[in-house]
């Protein structure tokens, strides 16, 4: 699978050593945490994950390409 | 010129109804920027030495930044501050809105308070005609209804500030309404109008404001509007708003709960952010030119009634809904409108409303003294301890003076989980294992508050598992490492500068800090509007100058400020976490000492915690310093 992952720029500020955007090449079906894990990102990191325009729960399966924002930790108002 | 300017002052003395116009100075504004800026100088400057906060020589300063009111991204925050109530010492917070932008609009950078008026009294402006007038139908009537009022009166084109019972009433919490659901919400600025006789103000501005580069602007500021839209979590930022944080902060084991007893919430799922969108939003509800809309305005129907609300935001949805234990986003956003309506502090009402239902369990105040039984979870409690507050009334007026004065009058131990800082209650992050957050709340100048700096990422990442042990785990889940206490004064420092810059500037930080907007965009929009050439790292400068002189000011004010008033509630040093992901994390009271003695040594403090001479002299402080050295 091709994977896309765009960072958020909160997720940037804990992890500056990544780019804002990246592409993986991921054998699939594999989990969101996998998919992270595998990109060097802690899952727990990630505040919220869209899934081709959808926002979606990190243990959800992808079993095809996809284009993944990762929204990093923010807070409150 | 001072371009990006109103250009004025407006000082109104409440008693002799005098008001007085003069020009906005040039130093002030080049030395701190506005907003924020402008609250601290002119507090230290024109309040004086040892005033009580409810006495009408206390201040009220409304304060706007260069950029509010211009066609830039966010512009629409306005900073309030006084010598709080709560706390005694510095206070100031801001809210969203259109009021800033409005008071521009008129001609007004600044509006300065003081006096008391002798009747109720609301503050009329129209660009010129500034008015007192009378108030008398609106007092007793809670914030929103006064605002509509108000509008019904004046017509809608009217930007609104009001207060509600609470502020009528003194608690020391009580916070001021706008736009039918904005606040700014901390440290009893509402009280302070309340003591003033002053219900609200209302603004109408048709003026213009000087912009340096008008054409440049207007291209900058288009291709800013794009970024912002175009940044990756955009899409996943705005449907939901602040209240999508809620299962983060959870998996992270920081969600208060049950009054800070424990850091994770088993039912976060009823009042997350997606059940604000599926239970409650109508429409999404944005501040004076914001591209990214953050309020969600809906309609919450609970066994006690069916209101329209703002909200809750994710601070509410922590206090309200993790913190006194209420089950679903409805009852969350009940207890939300009344807390607005009243014109109390969802965060601080919260907390004392949490802190007395676990004083009720541990028996140290009965249900003769309370007039009901009250439980964590049940939201008549939390409605009834949310009115009893406003009016003062039996329990209540015990309840209003915070939990840092209520604790102590009330003694039994209630003082090892009165939730607080300096007076202020504590904000919506569980810190026993997230050092870098526990240093921003205990050194925040205005008590336990988050919006000086937010460390959780920073600790989530250096204290959660790394990414090889997580691959030879096969996963994520679970419970994190406790944390490292060494090295992280640093990065709280750093945060202290930056979030309150874009408190000095007037424009919201969410687009910068949530979205990765980058801050050359800010320089260049500031050169745009002021004509000035700042580098990001030269006005952060000024908000280091600023913080100085925040804590200066609390020094000054508060008898032995120092180290002692930066320490957290014992149960955050002497109670590790009871479950979650951080299960048997705490922090003890050396390692707080750790983070205290770096943090001051950071700061160029000595180790009480007070800005040494040769410091204040560095940032530009050289009378402050002269000043606190001759105690005057």
């Amino acid at each position: 699978m091709r994977i896309s992952l765009h960072l958020s720029g909160g997720l940037r500020a804990v992890l500056a050593h990544l780019p804002e955007t990246m592409t993986l090449h991921v054998d699939g079906p594999a989990s969101l945490r996998d998919i992270l894990v595998r990109a060097g990102i802690n899952p727990l990191l990630v505040m919220v994950v869209i899934v081709d325009g959808e926002r979606v729960d990190k243990d959800v399966v992808v079993d095809q390409d996809a284009e993944i924002v990762l929204v990093g930790p923010m807070a409150g108002g | 010129m001072l371009y990006g300017y109103a250009g004025t002052i407006l000082e109104v003395n409440l008693t002799s109804g005098r008001a007085t116009k003069t020009p906005l100075p040039e130093n002030l504004a080049r030395d701190y920027i506005g907003g924020r800026g402008f609250v601290a100088r002119l507090l230290w400057e024109r309040l004086s030495w040892g005033t009580n906060p409810f006495d009408p020589e206390n201040l009220i300063i409304i304060a706007t930044g260069p950029l509010s009111g211009h066609l830039v991204p966010a512009s629409g925050k306005t900073h309030f501050g006084t010598k709080s109530p709560a706390t005694g010492g510095y206070a100031d917070s801001n809210m969203g809105g259109h009021f800033g932008p409005a008071l521009k609009y008129a001609g007004y950078d600044v509006l300065l308070l003081t006096g008391r008026a002798p009747r109720p009294t609301y503050l009329f402006i129209e660009d010129e005609t500034v008015e007192l007038r009378s108030a008398e139908p609106w007092w007793g009537q809670g914030a929103i209804t006064s605002e509509e009022g108000l509008k019904n009166e004046l017509g809608d084109e009217f930007r609104a500030i009001t207060i509600g019972p609470a502020g009528e009433n003194l608690v020391r919490f009580a916070c001021i309404s706008h736009d039918f659901g904005r606040q700014a919400g901390r440290a009893g600025v509402g009280a302070v109008m309340g003591s003033k006789n002053l219900k609200a103000i209302a603004v109408k501005g048709t003026g213009g404001l000087p912009v340096f580069d008008v054409e440049g602007l207007f291209k900058k500021s288009r291709e800013a509007y794009e970024k912002v839209k175009a940044k990756p979590g955009f899409t996943g930022w705005t449907p939901e708003g602040t209240a999508g944080i809620t299962d983060w902060v959870n998996e992270v084991g920081a969600f208060p709960t049950r009054n800070f007893q424990t850091s994770f919430f088993p039912g976060y799922k009823n009042i997350n952010g997606r059940a604000v969108v599926e239970h409650l939003k109508i429409t999404d509800k944005g501040c004076f030119c914001c591209p990214t809309p953050c309020g969600k305005y809906g309609k919450a129907k609970t066994g006690l009634g069916e209101v329209y609300v703002e909200g809750p935001e994710y601070e509410s949805i922590a206090i309200l809904g993790g913190d006194c234990t209420l089950g679903s986003i409805e009852e969350v956003a009940y207890a939300n409108y009344v807390c607005d309506e009243l014109g109390l502090d969802t965060i601080s009402a919260g907390g004392v409303a949490a802190w007395a239902m676990e004083c009720f369990e541990k028996g140290i105040i009965s249900e003769e003294q309370v007039g009901r039984e009250i439980r964590f979870g049940d939201l008549d409690s939390v409605v009834y301890l949310l009115e009893k507050m406003a009016a003062r009334e039996g329990i209540g007026d015990l309840l209003a003076e915070g939990v840092m004065r209520a604790s102590a009058t009330l003694g039994h131990g209630s003082e090892e989980f009165a939730m607080h800082v300096k007076g202020l209650e504590w904000t919506g992050y569980e810190s026993r294992n997230a050092p870098g957050m526990m240093l921003a709340y205990m050194t925040a100048d205005i008590g336990a508050h988050h919006n000086r700096a937010w460390a959780l990422g920073h600790d989530v990442a250096g204290s959660a598992a790394s990414v090889h042990d997580l691959i030879s785990a096969g996963g994520s889940k679970g419970k994190l490492a406790k944390a490292t206490v060494a090295g992280k004064a640093g990065r709280v420092i750093e945060l202290q500068h930056i979030r309150p810059l874009f408190d000095c500037l007037g424009v919201c930080r969410l687009q910068y800090m949530e979205l990765g907007f980058e801050v050359e965009n800010y320089e260049e929009l500031f050169f745009r509007v002021t004509g000035r050439k700042m580098s990001w790292d030269e006005l952060l400068e000024v908000s280091e100058r600023v913080w100085h002189l925040t804590r200066a000011f609390s020094i000054r004010e508060v008898e032995g400020f120092g180290r002692e008033s930066d320490y957290p509630p014992p149960r955050f040093f002497q109670e590790p976490i009871p479950d979650g992901p951080n299960e048997g994390h705490y922090l003890s009271r050396e390692e707080l000492d750790i983070l205290l003695d770096e943090y001051y040594a950071g700061r160029g403090w000595n180790k009480d915690g007070i800005p040494t001479e040769e410091t204040l002299r560095r940032v530009g402080l050289c009378d402050v310093a002269e000043q606190l050295a001759q105690g005057r």
